[in-house]
């Protein structure tokens, strides 16, 4: 069973994702913030992490940089250009850029293909 | 989505917090632009990246020359370096830091300040730092000669930001209808001094 870990500091996101995920089988564990989802790694090995941009706590750049062995996909309701987007992707482990609101199975759809399912 | 002029509802106020629906957002970012076109504007952006901002205007034909954009996102996901047009700003500071810098800033002679958005600040920041900030930037502004636009999304769930529409609407709305204030809104009621709060779902200026 795959592993995702969903950061965000909204209740309302974290256990919507998590509740989607979770019927779709996936095994969900869930961080408030940056410095929350370190401490996370350490009790799990997640494929895939979810990740808010703007989150309270340590900045997102420091959280990626400490991010060892698993796929980053930013989920995010900010807004940026195509450019920066692929600028970002070109950042180790960072794989996606799911805008928010999001569609719940384009949702799925991205995440099959990041695990390669 | 109601339409209003912004530089008349700023004749007899100092600044305007705008009540967005979702929907209509990008619609009256660059509408707002579109009114100040002309004038000097420092546009602060908490909701896209300058470059997404930047984008949108001049995909919408808005000129953006007088436009100096402070970005308060992209230093969160990487170290960009400011530009000619552009600072970048660390959002995860105190409100009184965040206040200090934009004053900072506003020495520069601007006409109008547009800060985009309130909503976002409650990522970082509790209710009554934020009105606190508001309230210290619209005296900034008025310092200056420089008239404010707040964003603010309508319909962003979170129950202090709920707490803080509601506060000074309802504080606008006493003083629009000259009623002695009173309770335990007090407080807040100082938030609004000077700033119309106009929902552009009806179009009212409460």
């Amino acid at each position: 069973m795959k592993t995702i870990l969903v950061v965000d500091d909204e209740p309302d996101v974290r256990d919507t994702v998590k509740m989607i995920l979770e019927k779709r089988g996936y095994r969900v564990i869930t961080a408030v913030d940056g410095d929350d989802c370190l401490n996370r790694l350490h009790e799990a090995n997640p494929d895939l992490i979810l990740l808010d941009i703007m989150m309270p706590g340590t900045p997102v750049k420091n959280v990626v940089e400490q991010i060892k062995n698993s796929k980053i996909a930013f989920l995010s309701v900010v807004r940026t250009s195509e450019a920066e987007k692929c600028d970002l992707l070109k950042q180790k482990n960072i794989v996606d850029f799911i805008q928010k609101p999001f569609d719940v199975d384009e949702l799925i759809r991205r995440i099959r293909v990041i695990l390669n399912e | 989505m109601s339409k209003i002029e912004i530089k008349k509802e700023l004749d007899t106020n100092q600044a305007a917090i705008l009540l967005v629906p979702n929907i209509d957002y990008d619609d009256v970012i660059v509408d707002m632009a579109r009114q100040l076109s002309g004038k000097k504007i420092c546009y602060v952006t908490l909701n896209k990246t300058y470059s997404a901002l930047k984008e949108l205007l001049k995909l919408n034909n808005v000129d953006v020359k007088n436009i100096i954009f402070i970005d308060g996102i992209t230093r969160n996901v990487k170290n960009p370096a400011d530009m000619d047009d552009c600072r970048f700003m660390d959002l995860q500071i105190t409100v009184t830091e965040l206040s200090k810098n934009l004053a900072a800033l506003l020495r520069q002679d601007f006409d109008y300040l547009v800060f985009d958005s309130i909503t976002d600040l409650f990522t970082y920041h509790r209710k009554s730092s934020i009105e606190y900030f508001i309230q210290t930037l619209v005296n900034i502004l008025e310092e200056r000669n420089c008239r404010g636009i707040f964003f603010a999304l309508k319909g962003f769930k979170s129950s202090n930001y709920d707490q803080f529409l509601e506060i000074n609407q309802s504080a606008t709305l006493q003083q629009k209808e000259n009623l002695p204030f009173g309770g335990s809104d007090l407080f807040s009621s100082r938030v609004t001094e000077g700033i119309a709060i106009i929902d552009l779902a009806d179009g009212r200026s409460k």
